[in-house]
């Protein structure tokens, strides 16, 4: 059996990295059967397959009232555990072992996770240790917390320490062998094939059969066969119990059944076997529904994911067409940059190649400079009103849809209020861009026109303004300017075009303004990825490490590991 | 203040549905309708009934004291559980089938009472279990104990304390303690000592839950000990005719707080900062700036075309473009939409302050919603205005006739010199006497002076004129802009900022209601 613990911590590890944060249908019940299977796989089964010889453990669990101390106390012949009027009575898990076996349980072999603690009484969250001779050695006794009072923590511990044992023994009684709760730890007791018996407690004199009857019909309608059902009958309330206890008579069959359990080693061995393979057994389908859920969630977050880049991509898509479209070029920015450069001499000047000194003066000193700047802010003003707009829509059709979508409530639920508007920063980020961008183009304008006599034309007009006019032929070169605005926008468009190609030449133009376009596009892509990063970054708080293969890759080698044993 | 009376509550309650109606989650409005629903049935039916419960878990015995109650055996008891299944009723006195069909009750015992017996009245049910494997009983409490008027809990030492009691039920109902009652019954299985202590932290527990000041009643069905105290308890209730209002109240309480759980309690509201601050941002939409430049230009235009020196105007009249034609184009900026969505956006936004969900996408949509219609709205009052500050002042004309008396005199002079020039040039003929000097400048012939004269004066006043003209189409300029500015301000108050601020209100409405309702 040793050799299942590689495959099998390697299983746990899986698990622990799995995440099923959604609220998807299933997710709550997966968490369930994943943390379940998680802390028996830590406390149990490691354990047992490590030491295939360690003692029995038998967990006594049941609702609280049940009478679970009581009997745990009669079993052993001394008041162990604290049984009370007050529910529910016992909050610290006993563990009753023979003086052989307490370092077996002391250094934490079952139940790792859980502090010992043997102090005289039971306190605290850990599990309280007591030896006793009058159990056999290799049998060790557990008072479990109830399964169904108001003390919730109560109910996990119970079904942990319930997930770490060889046997149940399971108390109920007359009036609650009905209830829901119980059940429900029964049916987890048939699907793993764990060793059970019932204990009905606190049974009105006389009604025994009756009620031992109709427990058995229950049983054998939820699948429970062959399940002994020992009946307790409903003690005085006043000289009923001694010193707390049952009579030796009232126990006799419980201790009967917790001494077969133990009575050779063949028996022993058999029922140990019996609940470790009942466990295993149920593995692979606990881990179907873990990876199950996992897949779902994986798919979730990617349709999440593929929203948001949808919606970025096409709000990129449309600022590319309206930046490609001439729409900036209109407006009171372009009127001054045809005053600059169609009604002035330009054209001419630079047709002939003459730049006359006069002529470069006198462009110094007039308004033409100013001019060149305030095109060159007013451009970037609009670019960024384009840009925050479509941010702006982006963000918010991506809230819209997440919330529209399963999971996406819970996965918004984690943002800044600010999650459907362009970010805080989107402004500067954008200006140091078109800064870059603007200076790039400055750059290319200078290496292009580097050894021809393009340098004297282009001194002619001013660096910066050749670099404006590639800025202006980049936003109009696709040019799908329609109707009125066509004839002025284009024109202008067609001025500056014809200045560049009287600069650059044609073919020269045509590859700068496609650097410049690209490199402008590159940007805003970049822009626009730290705009979406934080849709990402919440994705990935409920991203699990590990997929549906990993756990179901797991699942193959323990199965491996089993036959091969 | 004067407590609401009932009706008032509905009707504060099904008010505040109606604001919240398509703004808020549509799970938590069908809650609070139901409620309302509920209880303006219940309500139909009258205080003369006063319906009361008996609800527990299986085996604590709960069947055998409603048997004790009503005096003869009509609820099965046994050992097999679950037993009670079913729910049913006893009534006392005439039976008012309507109420009963109402709570869907099938299942009628009717006990005879004189109209002064002190239960006439009183619908006493005994519930299924809600702890059971069978689901059907647990649907059957949930949804009588919705519509039942008093709950009289019983549990037993055994399950006092368990998660289906506290949690399912009195937890979430803890608002309700005025009108339920506690009975740890079986007693008699805890040794007498102990019994005090058992009490005190059943009442914890209750305490814990949220009932505030709960009472425990306790007895023994078995030994007939505390049914007495029952009675007294049902007989108190049905003689009070509090117990529905009671029960009603407190449903459109919690269903009025779940709502208003909702709301939160942030602030938002435009300010005046806010209020002009959009409205600047749509001007500046509207090119309330291009448009008045735009204007002064036109302005700057037109009184070239009237008062220029009339060579200079001769050689650009015809070339240049008059500069309101292009107005939809230095107004209709590409990226006004944008600043419009933006704008629109950012108010909204500011309306929310930091108001807690549904209300800053309500407001948000509110906004947004406005965008289609005010974006062609803005151009058109753009060029309307625009359009309208065209004009020429009267002056004008006077310097345009000055400037045209000049110009005859010019021409006169022109016309003068070149006849001396032909008669004296080709024709021989002596000139002097057609060159008469000017009268007191007799330095220059009058007809050299009528040519330079007239070019020189008309070139003076046309700079002359520039002046008054500048400063007169800035003016222009200006008043265009503000105009504008006042008229999109105008625009945005009876459209955006009416909507929002109406939605604001709607709020604050809301919370009132809901207040009212749960006062």
């Amino acid at each position: 059996m040793i050799h299942l613990v590689g495959p099998l911590s390697q299983l746990r590890d899986a698990l622990d990295r799995t995440s099923l944060s959604l609220p998807l249908d299933g997710a709550t019940r997966a968490e369930e059967v994943r943390d379940e299977l998680t802390a028996q796989l830590v406390d149990y089964v490691i354990p047992r397959v490590e030491r295939i010889d360690a003692p029995l453990l038998v967990v006594l669990g049941g609702s609280t009232g049940s009478g679970k101390s009581t009997i745990t106390n009669s079993v052993v012949g001394m008041n162990i555990s604290l049984a009370g009027v007050l529910r529910p009575s016992t909050r610290t898990p006993v563990l009753v072992s023979h003086t052989d076996d307490r370092s077996w349980f002391e250094t934490g072999g079952v139940l790792p996770t859980l502090p010992r603690n043997t102090g005289d009484r039971p306190s605290g969250a850990g599990l309280h240790l007591v030896t006793s001779d009058a159990l056999p050695a290799g049998l060790a006794l557990l008072d479990a917390p109830d399964i169904d009072s108001v003390e919730v923590a109560n109910h996990e511990l119970a079904a942990q320490l319930l997930g770490a044992a060889d046997a149940w023994l399971f108390v109920t009684t007359a009036s609650r062998y009905a209830d829901a709760v119980p059940w429900e730890y029964l049916r987890r007791a048939r699907d793993r094939s764990v060793a059970l018996a019932i204990v009905v407690n606190r049974v009105p004199p006389g009604a025994s059969v009756e009620v031992v009857d109709h427990l058995a019909v229950m049983l054998h309608e939820q699948g429970l066969h062959d399940v002994s059902i020992m009946p307790i009958e409903e003690q005085a309330v006043d000289d009923g119990l001694h010193d707390g206890r049952l009579s030796t008579g009232d126990i006799t069959e419980v201790r009967g059944w917790l001494d077969g359990l133990v009575r050779d080693d063949g028996s022993r061995d058999e029922l140990v076997t019996a609940t470790i393979s009942g466990v295993l057994d149920s593995v692979p389908a606990r881990v179907e529904i873990v990876s199950q859920a996992v897949d779902e969630q994986r798919q979730a977050i990617d349709g999440l994911r593929r929203i948001s880049i949808d919606e970025y991509d096409a709000a990129l898509a449309a600022l590319d067409d309206e930046l490609g479209s001439g729409t900036l070029l209109r407006g009171e920015v372009l009127d001054r940059w045809r005053e600059h450069v169609g009604t002035s001499a330009v054209m001419e000047r630079l047709q002939q190649g003459v730049g006359r000194i006069r002529d470069r003066l006198l462009a110094m000193i007039t308004r033409s400079a100013v001019d060149v700047e305030e095109t060159k802010e007013q451009l970037g003003s609009n670019l960024e009103v384009l840009v925050r707009n479509h941010a702006d829509r982006a963000a918010l059709a991506t809230v819209e849809r997440w919330e529209r979508v399963e999971g996406g409530e819970t996965v918004l639920a984690a943002a800044d209020r600010g999650i459907d508007r362009p970010t805080s920063t989107l402004t500067s980020r954008l200006a140091d861009e078109l800064d870059d961008w603007q200076d790039g183009v400055f750059e290319i304008v200078r290496d292009e026109a580097g050894n021809k006599l393009a340098i004297a034309r282009v001194v002619s007009f001013g660096l910066n303004g050749v670099s404006v006019a590639v800025m202006i032929a980049v936003f109009s070169q696709t040019g799908g300017l329609t109707g009125a605005e066509a004839g002025v926008a284009a024109g202008t468009a067609a001025v500056t075009q014809t200045l560049l190609t009287a600069i650059f030449g044609d073919s020269a133009l045509r590859e700068l303004v496609q650097t410049a376009r690209d490199d402008l596009r590159l940007r805003l892509a970049g822009v626009f990825a730290v705009e979406r990063a934080r849709f990402e970054s919440l994705l990935a708080v409920h991203t699990s490490s590990t997929g549906r293969d990993e756990l179901m890759a797991s699942v193959m080698t323990l199965g491996d590991a089993r036959r091969s044993g | 203040m004067r407590s609401p009376t009932l009706a008032e509550r509905i009707d504060a309650l099904e008010r505040a549905v109606t604001i919240a109606h398509g703004r808020f989650d549509d799970a938590k409005v069908g809650e609070a309708s139901t409620v309302l629903d509920k209880v303006r049935a219940r309500a139909g039916h009258g205080t003369d009934r006063t319906v009361i419960a008996v609800v527990g878990s299986t085996g604590v015995g709960k069947s055998s004291l409603f048997n004790a109650l009503v005096g003869s055996t009509v609820s099965s008891t046994g050992v097999r559980r679950p037993t009670t299944s079913v729910a049913h009723a006893s009534v006392w006195g005439d039976g008012d089938a309507a109420l009963l069909d109402w709570l869907g009750v099938g299942r009628r015992h009717h006990v005879d009472a004189a109209a002064d017996d002190p239960r006439a009245g009183l619908v006493l049910i005994d519930l299924p279990d809600f702890d059971s494997t069978n689901a059907a009983n647990r649907d059957e409490v949930d949804r009588l104990v919705a519509l039942v008027d008093v709950l009289v809990w019983v549990t037993d030492p055994q399950k006092y304390a368990d998660e289906a009691l506290h949690h399912g039920y009195v937890r979430p109902l803890a608002g309700y303690g005025d009108i339920m009652r506690f009975v740890l019954n079986k007693i008699d299985t805890v040794p007498e000592d102990r019994r005090s202590e058992l009490v005190d932290d059943f009442r914890a527990r209750l305490v814990d839950d949220g009932v505030t000041d709960p009472t425990v009643y306790v007895t023994s069905v078995a030994d007939e000990v505390g049914v007495d105290a029952i009675s007294a308890v049902i007989d108190e209730a049905v003689a009070a005719r509090r117990s529905m209002v009671t029960r009603l109240e407190t449903d459109l309480r919690s269903a009025a707080l779940s709502l208003a759980a909702n709301d939160g309690d942030g602030r938002g509201g435009l300010d005046k900062r806010d209020r002009r601050e959009f409205v600047d941002r749509l001007g500046r939409a509207a090119g309330a700036d291009a448009a008045g430049s735009v204007v002064a230009a036109q302005h700057r235009h037109d009184a070239r075309a009237a008062m220029g020196w009339p060579p200079a105007t001769l050689l650009t009249r015809w070339r240049r473009r008059h500069p309101i034609a292009d107005l939809p184009r230095a107004t209709g900026s590409s990226v006004a939409g944008s600043e419009v969505d933006l704008a629109l956006r950012d108010v909204g936004e500011a309306a929310a302050g930091d108001l807690s969900s549904p209300w800053p996408r309500v407001l948000r949509d509110i906004a947004l919603g406005h965008a289609d219609a005010l974006r062609p709205r803005l151009t058109a009052v753009t060029s309307e205005i625009a359009r309208d500050a065209v004009g020429r002042p009267r002056w004008w004309g006077v310097v345009r006739a000055l400037q045209q008396m000049l110009m005859i005199a010019v021409v006169v002079g022109a016309v003068w010199l070149l006849a001396a020039a032909l008669l004296g040039g080709f024709l021989g003929f002596d000139t002097d006497p057609l060159l008469i000097d000017t009268p007191g400048a007799e330095w220059i012939p009058l007809p050299s002076l009528l040519v330079l004269g007239g070019l020189g004066l008309g070139f003076i006043l046309s700079l002359l004129v520039r002046i008054p003209v500048g400063v007169a189409a800035r003016r222009r300029g200006r008043r265009v802009r503000g105009a504008l500015v006042r008229r999109v301000g105008q625009m945005a108050d009876e459209t955006v900022l009416a909507d929002l601020d109406e939605a604001l209100a709607d709020r604050r409405r809301f919370g009132d209601l809901l207040a009212t309702a749960a006062r």
